[in-house]
């Protein structure tokens, strides 16, 4: 009975998220079609306002860079007691986490600063290019080099890992050295990512759909954008068949 | 979490830091802490090997406790 008001209660609030979607997505839609002008206008004044700050953009990840070798040298500082010291372990852990995390950052600002600078460079070559060009080969170095010190800092924290970040095999052989509560963990976070991306995707589409309310939009961008939802979603489910029924 | 342990106590009681605790039952540092902290419920073989250093039973170790106890 209590497993049946449960399920109820799911049909329910199903049938109101999909009222309320259906509601605001016919809101957007007319609010969109009623302000073609100035939705657009908007999206090039954004756009444009993104280009002329391409210098400030590439300049922003130092500080991610700069904060991030602080976490790593704060990290390095501690493992020298890690071996003995069970608080310097734990310290030294979490700050070569955040640092981590903070070089993950820095890589994919350094990914958007890079495409800035490549649009710009096909739109004809002036002399500050040179130093963007220059700055964010220095800023991939220092990304690839704090990466390089987290790893070997948490490889000699944990004498039991193995990998080195210029491996192409360095995951895997990564994974291969956690015991079994890493490997919960690890399963746990891609879990989670992979829910964030599954709310991610549909609403990026929906975005699409009401960008091109305003402007025409590129079929290819659709189709890239569905393909990489397929990729995640069914990389997932092929693998959970591999495990219950293929893999011996 | 209703599983508790006494693993900090008992490791304390022989001198044994998480690095050599986790080296004698072949887990990483990092998993002798989350068990240590309760983030973590080790499986049946570890539960058993870490039990087995110590020389006491899984239960001398691990216990439940609240309405799972019982």
């Amino acid at each position: 009975m209590k497993q049946q008001n449960q399920n109820r209660r799911i049909y329910v609030k199903f049938t109101l998220t999909m009222v309320c979607c259906a509601i605001l997505g016919a809101f957007c839609g007319a609010f969109a079609s009623a302000n073609n002008a100035s939705i657009a206008d908007l999206l090039s004044t954004s756009s444009e306002f993104i280009y002329k700050n391409n210098f400030a953009i590439v300049l922003i990840n130092l500080i991610f860079l700069w904060a991030g070798t602080l976490f790593a040298m704060s990290g390095k500082k501690h493992a020298k007691q890690a071996l003995q010291d069970d608080f310097a372990f734990e310290k030294a852990n979490k700050h070569l986490c955040i640092s981590l995390i903070l070089s993950t950052l820095s890589f994919i600002w350094w990914f958007f600063s890079l495409s800035l600078t490549a649009v710009s460079i096909f739109q004809g070559v002036v002399l500050s290019h040179f130093v963007l060009a220059c700055l964010l080969i220095a800023e991939i170095c220092w990304v690839t080099a704090l990466q390089s010190v987290c790893v070997s800092v948490t490889k000699q924290i944990n004498p039991e890992k193995n990998g080195n970040i210029f491996d192409m095999k360095f995951h895997e052989k990564w994974y291969n050295s956690c015991d079994e509560a890493e490997r919960a963990q690890i399963g746990e976070c891609s879990y989670f990512s992979f829910r964030i991306m599954t709310m991610v995707y549909p609403v990026a589409i929906v975005l699409l759909i009401f960008a091109g309310t305003v402007s025409s939009i590129n079929a290819t961008l659709l189709l890239g954008l569905s393909v990489l939802w397929g990729i995640q979603h069914l990389s997932y489910q092929i693998r959970s068949f591999q495990i219950s029924y293929l893999k011996k | 979490m209703p599983l508790e342990n006494r693993l900090k106590e008992l490791r304390a009681a022989h001198s044994l830091n998480q690095q050599e605790l986790g080296a004698l039952v072949g887990a990483s540092r990092q998993t002798i802490s989350l068990i240590e902290r309760g983030d973590y419920n080790p499986s049946i073989t570890l539960a058993l090997r870490i039990a087995k250093v110590f020389n006491k039973s899984v239960e001398e170790v691990f216990y439940l406790t609240g309405e799972d106890s019982q």
